[in-house]
């Protein structure tokens, strides 16, 4: 009887196991590619998600794309799931630089390769590529129009994305690296806005309330740049350059609107193209022939050559 | 990681080849230093202070000090030996970019990247703007097919990273992350003004100059913005 039983349990297990090796590799025998990034809420992160998806859909896989919401614990979770699914590839715009390492890490002693984009994790040799978006030239490009058009002189205030966000840091020292470099331009304000537009445009209310001899706004991204711009719109203020970061289509159709100077593309979509065709290419020969950390190389916008942008994509 | 060097075969001098074997240990040794990355948890602190420092100024590459490290034993050198005419380039840069870069420059491993130039030219001074801080001076450079106009930096700002790109040994994979990769830009600039400085009141209008620097150029662009690394008037073109 109970030797019985035990040989049932084990055979119930077997065929549990058989049966659910197919679901896991899926029906097709598609392989497949996860891919996990903040919410969409931001068109950023959709546009990364898009891409990605586009890619390998293309390149005949499987996706299932998921989203972190900026919560190491949320972005273990889905790693687990990747892992559970045996995932070919994982494609990730990670949820923090030392928090990731681990999930990362986790895939990896699981055969799963990850492929980060947009945001560096603080490991090498975890992730088997990185490609991100050169913020700090992206902002010495930003910083440049900033202080042609403002004629390099005159007070302006900085509105800073959110701190924990090592991106802020970089692009705020890369418009500081350029800025400084001119005495008569002079910082009257810097505020942290925390990458949202409300935040932004409360913020911008208060600099403009405290500071009205302010000629310029350079803001540390696009949402925050269009809060800028609200504001100094209801204050009756045309007279000030603003000037973001990203790329995002409102920002674009702002500055055909001549209301912000400039902003910076990053190219993500094309990142997170990119990273599949490297996932690809690493599943098929076990190398992607590239160096692990790839800088990818903004572009900077400006009435010249805002009609070519749509999705964060420069069309030719 | 691997290696994120492009080298060019470069036979050199027995004295080159003992202060590269020197620079080489120097670099394995501070090279592991360098590996101290910020920690973003703290990023509050850390990446966004008073000062304006980022994250990774907490880093061990100093890139002024390495600037001094490498200077002459190894920039110089480079410039020497692996710069090409620039007006043979500019006519290259006429029919097509990508077929000039194939011929006469180098360019990092990524998609979106510069081609990058390392040139020496001569050609008579169009216009001189140095009210910018950001100076500059036209030149119409000496061509096979006639005179065409660069732009020089005269500074005190440089702007762009072409002298760093350059570098055949110095990559984004020489180093932890996209600031310190930045700072070496800059501080090869600030290097290269050292030099430059100098011969900036000879740069007038007219008069005729000789240089030797780096050029990156990206698709669409027309305007040949030229960091010199070293700027003399020239005499009369004679050869």
């Amino acid at each position: 009887m109970k030797p019985f039983g035990r040989m049932l349990t084990v055979l119930a297990a077997l065929i549990a196991g058989v049966a659910l090796a197919p679901t896991a590799a899926t029906a097709a025998g598609k392989k497949l590619i996860v891919i996990i990034t903040p919410p969409h809420d931001n068109p950023f992160f959709k546009a990364e998600a898009v891409g990605a998806e586009a890619k390998a859909k293309q390149l005949g896989y499987d996706t299932l794309v998921l989203v972190h919401g900026d919560d190491a614990n949320k972005q273990m979770e889905l790693f687990d799931t990747a892992i559970a699914r045996k995932a070919a590839a994982i494609i990730l715009d990670n949820a923090g630089a030392d928090a990731t390492v681990a999930a990362v890490q986790k895939a990896k002693d699981a055969g799963i390769p990850s492929f980060l984009v947009d945001r560096e994790i603080n490991a090498n040799g975890v992730a088997v590529a990185q490609i991100v978006s050169n913020n700090y030239q992206g902002a010495t490009l930003g910083a440049e129009e900033f202080v042609k058009r403002m004629g390099e002189k005159g007070p302006f205030a900085e509105l800073v994305g959110k701190e924990s966000d090592t991106n802020a840091g970089i692009r705020s020292k890369g418009y500081h690296d350029v800025i400084d470099q001119y005495p008569d331009l002079k910082m009257v304000a810097r505020q942290s806005a925390n990458w949202s537009q409300t935040e932004a445009y409360s913020k911008t209310e208060s600099i403009l309330q405290a500071n009205p001899e302010i000629k310029g706004i350079i803001s540390g991204n696009d949402t925050m740049a269009m809060g800028a711009m609200a504001a100094l719109q209801a204050a009756g203020r045309k007279d000030v350059i603003v000037v973001g970061f990203d790329g995002s289509n409102d920002v674009r159709d702002a500055i055909k609107a001549k209301k912000i100077a400039a902003t910076v593309l990053q190219p993500c979509y094309r990142e997170a193209q990119y990273a599949v065709e490297l996932a690809d290419k690493y599943i098929k020969t076990k190398s992607t022939g590239k160096d692990e950390k790839i800088s990818m190389d903004c572009v900077l916008i400006t009435e010249k050559n805002a009609g070519k942008l749509d999705t964060f994509t420069m069309k030719e | 990681m691997s290696n994120g060097r492009q080298t060019r075969s470069s036979p050199s001098a027995a004295a080159v080849g003992a202060s590269r074997t020197i620079l080489l240990l120097v670099s394995l040794f501070l090279l592991p230093g360098c590996r101290v990355v910020p920690d973003a948890t703290q990023g509050g602190s850390a990446g966004v202070s008073d000062s304006g420092e980022a994250g990774a100024s907490r880093s061990a590459f100093d890139a002024p000090s390495w600037v001094t490290q490498v200077w002459s034993p190894k920039v110089l050198p480079h410039f020497d030996k692996d710069a090409v005419d620039l007006g043979k380039v500019l006519d290259a840069l006429q029919r097509s970019l990508d077929e000039a870069g194939k011929q006469y420059g180098r360019r990092a491993d990524t998609e979106g990247s510069p081609w990058n130039f390392t040139i020496r030219g001569a050609g008579r001074v169009v216009s001189v703007n140095t009210e910018s801080r950001a100076g500059t001076a036209v030149v119409a450079v000496d061509t096979a097919a006639g005179p065409q106009e660069v732009t020089l930096q005269l500074g005190p700002v440089v702007r762009g990273t072409a002298v760093r790109d350059s570098l055949p040994f110095f990559s984004f994979g020489t180093v932890t992350n996209q600031i310190e990769f930045a700072q070496a830009a800059r501080a090869l600039n600030d290097r290269a003004q050292v030099d430059v400085r100098p011969s900036i009141p000879a740069v007038k209008p007219g008069a005729r100059v000789e240089f030797v620097g780096a050029m990156n150029v990206r698709p669409g662009e027309t305007e040949r913005l030229v960091t010199p690394v070293s700027l003399k008037p020239a005499g009369e073109r004679g050869k």
